[in-house]
């Protein structure tokens, strides 16, 4: 395969696409980023318990679907 | 005459079942809302840590000052508002002409989130960066970021000096600052950082190693 045929290829694919994959694996990785906040906000609990307490481990766990929902939004409309 | 003794009798099961009731730590609904902005907690209601011993009782919870906050809730005011100002001016530049409509709705989504994020983990390690002082122990819970804790604790006869320094004009107007404790020995000292009121702190603990003298002489 010759330089030009692939810079052909190089010129033949959408940057949007390319585009695309960068933000789906940085999506990958804000996923895990959100699950071991929820993981956290469990052993925080953990380490200090009180009665009030409670909603920050609904909210993590709102923040981590959210994080998943918006991956595969941009895994199906992108 | 059979039934009004057994009235009588019950009675006083009654009257326990209500003092039990009265007596249990319940807040009310201001003060569940109210509690997860408090830094100064006298006596805090249902709350229990890590390593708490059967007859240890928390005397204070403290967090750094309400108004240490004020840099990352700016940070947010402004990462949640800069879309506003953003998006005419990047439809006026228009820098990217063939960008879908679907990158623009998943990076304007994905801004949002990570909006929540910032504020979500700055909230997080303010609240549960937290200072005890127990009847027994005074103890600081650090999480310096999500994943490192660490908890540190020495007994309150070991305590040999408290003072505390308010120095700066904030500091001074919204009445916090840091709380030195020294302990005999080899124990590590205790830095409370920009906590609120730290003449009562320094007050209470104060009272606290006198209760545990006058305990540990009495015992004598």
């Amino acid at each position: 395969m010759t330089f030009d045929q692939i810079m052909g290829i190089i010129a033949g694919i959408n940057p949007f696409f390319i585009f695309k994959i960068f933000i789906l694996i940085g999506f990958l990785f804000y996923i895990i980023f959100s699950l071991v906040v929820m993981r956290q906000v469990q052993l925080m609990l953990g380490v200090l318990e009180g009665s009030s307490h409670g909603g920050l481990s609904v909210v993590a766990l709102i923040h981590a679907i959210c994080v998943i929902s918006l991956f595969i939004m941009a895994f199906l409309f992108l | 005459m059979q039934e009004v003794y057994e009235e009588k009798k019950q009675n006083p099961i009654e009257k326990a079942d209500k003092i039990e009731i009265v007596c249990k730590p319940k807040l009310t609904f201001w003060q569940k809302l109210k509690q997860p902005l408090r830094a100064y907690i006298i006596n805090p209601m249902g709350m229990h840590f890590e390593s708490q011993e059967d007859d240890e009782q928390i005397v204070l919870l403290l967090r750094q000052h309400l108004i240490t906050n004020l840099p990352w809730i700016f940070s947010g005011i402004i990462m949640l508002l800069a879309p506003i100002f953003i998006f005419p001016l990047l439809a006026f530049l228009n820098p990217l002409p063939n960008m879908p409509i679907g990158f623009k709705v998943v990076l304007t989504v994905f801004w949002y989130c990570l909006t929540f994020s910032v504020v979500f983990i700055n909230y997080l390690h303010w609240f549960f960066n937290v200072y005890l002082v127990t009847t027994e122990r005074i103890i600081d819970i650090d999480f310096n970021n999500l994943v490192h804790r660490e908890l540190s604790s020495t007994r309150v006869s070991k305590v040999q000096d408290v003072t505390y320094k308010v120095n700066g004009v904030i500091r001074s107007i919204f009445d916090y600052g840091d709380v030195y404790i020294q302990t005999a020995g080899t124990e590590e000292n205790f830095d409370f950082h920009a906590v609120p009121a730290p003449q009562l702190v320094v007050k209470k603990i104060g009272e606290l190693i006198e209760k545990k003298e006058e305990a540990n002489n009495g015992g004598i």
